[in-house]
């Protein structure tokens, strides 16, 4: 009964994968993708919207739409779709949850689920049919319809700043300025192991390495947001690549790097939450290593 | 200088990878308003449901436990009440035993007080009896002789004469019992 639902299942896999693979191998681009997303058109006069706006909003939507349908009314036996969100959901929390500390789990977590909901529905988006497949031709570039919306550079870089803003909303109110400090500029050296005169002089390099940190710091922005944009744009480029092989070999080629991209997706998304759940954990989860 | 030729530079790679404010408030907004209807609406009352279910599992091993618990004491009081039951019952036994063992000894000696004494009586009747007998044998073997001696002699005895014959055979036959 069992390897009769499971074989049920990898027929429909492989029905629907086939199905992705020739609609994206089909119509694929010719040209090597764009590092930037297109302008498709302006709302209210000059409001550019761009093929990534595009693709994430209608991303957001199906998100949306889709675990709502899931959850629907939460039962105690959760049905299918439920036991699906829930295993997402306790599978984030087991993780951050060490990382950030029993006390900050609740109050971040809200953040965590989402952006890994997020970033890992818009990674896969670039697999699914029609995103960066359709479009119109002007001059030698085709400018697509959907594009996947962390192949743009803005998505990401939009994520790294909502994720830096709440870091420090969660370090200021849940840390406070003195934590901060320390963690900082703070001297972290054992008093008792060493001269006093020692001691006194790291208090200086400690300091210095303070503003290193600070610099550290607002490059995260830059690290997460770039980590992201070049996993999925560069995932985009090597799909079509994979799918601008001749004949029958464009529909061949690329199902390994269908499941490359998917398990690319994924991990991006885990690597995204966990170091936004790190930087957090950082400074917040002081006190309970002290306790621990 | 350093700081000028860093910003011209994320100037350029800004302008490169097409990053643009008004974009990125767009994408900033989308997030936040995804991430917030995805919370308010979907996964926060899984949350609910989760810790409800895990409240539910506590609290249903946690009535196990007190079940598991309260069996054993229910058994222990079983068994100590029915190691007082056995306590009792053996305590009953025994009393029987010693009442009916007391009963039977005090049976036991009524009749044989009964038994002796019936023996005594019929003794004492036999005795008498006997000495019944032994006064109307004398009183006859008496008679007898006075009347022999009257026939040997072939004379009537006169009374005084019947008396003294009389009392010495009776005499004699005292004697020889």
């Amino acid at each position: 009964m069992l390897s009769e639902t499971r074989m049920s299942l990898l027929k429909k896999f492989l029905v629907i994968s086939g199905f992705l693979l020739f609609a994206n191998a089909s119509f694929a681009g010719e040209d090597i993708v764009s590092p930037k997303a297109y302008d498709l058109f302006y709302a209210f006069g000059k409001f550019p919207i761009t093929n990534a706006m595009v693709t994430s909003w209608t991303i957001s939507l199906f998100i949306i739409v889709i675990v709502r349908l899931c959850v629907r009314t939460p039962q105690i036996i959760p049905t299918r779709g439920q036991a699906i969100i829930e295993s997402m959901i306790i599978g984030i929390r087991d993780v951050a949850e060490p990382i950030v500390g029993k006390r900050m789990i609740g109050k971040t977590f809200p953040l965590l689920i989402g952006l890994f909901t997020y970033i890992l529905i818009q990674n896969w988006s670039g697999l699914f049919p029609g995103v960066a497949t359709f479009g119109i031709y002007e001059g030698h570039h085709l400018l697509y319809f959907f594009r996947p919306a962390n192949s743009d550079l803005n998505d990401t870089l939009a994520l790294a700043v909502v994720a830096f803003f709440a870091w420090v909303y969660f370090i200021v109110r849940y840390a406070g300025p003195h934590e901060i400090y320390q963690h900082i500029f703070g001297n972290k050296a054992d008093k008792s192991s060493m001269p006093y005169t020692v001691y006194l002089f790291l208090f200086v390099i400690f300091f210095f390495v303070g503003f290193i940190e600070c610099i550290s710091i607002l490059f995260r922005v830059v690290s997460l947001s770039f980590r992201l944009y070049g996993n999925v744009f560069g995932g985009e480029v090597l799909m079509t690549l994979m799918t601008n092989a001749s004949g029958f070999l464009k529909f061949l080629v690329p199902i390994p790097f269908y499941f490359l991209e998917l398990l690319i997706g994924a991990i991006q998304a885990f690597v995204f939450t966990v170091l936004v759940s790190v930087y957090i954990g950082l400074i917040c989860n002081h006190e309970e290593e002290h306790t621990g | 200088m350093i700081l000028a030729s860093g910003v011209s530079g994320i100037g350029e790679m800004a302008t490169h990878f097409g990053v643009r404010w008004e974009l990125l408030v767009a994408q900033v907004c989308n997030f936040c308003i995804v991430a917030f209807l995805l919370y308010r609406f979907a996964f926060r009352p899984v949350l609910k449901t989760i810790d409800e279910r895990q409240r539910k599992i506590a609290e249903g091993l946690q009535y196990t436990e007190d079940m598991k618990v309260k069996l054993q004491e229910a058994e222990k009081e079983r068994e100590e009440q029915m190691r007082k039951a056995a306590i009792a019952a053996k305590a009953l036994v025994d009393g029987a035993k010693v009442s009916a063992s007391e009963y039977a000894e005090q049976q036991h000696q009524r009749t044989t007080h009964e038994v002796e004494g019936m023996l005594k009586k019929a003794e004492e009747a036999i005795d008498r009896e006997r000495h019944q007998m032994m006064g109307e044998l004398r009183r006859e073997v008496a008679e007898l002789v006075v009347e022999t001696t009257q026939k040997v002699l072939a004379k009537e005895l006169s009374i005084a004469e019947q008396q003294r014959y009389t009392e010495t055979a009776t005499h004699e036959l005292s004697l020889t019992k």
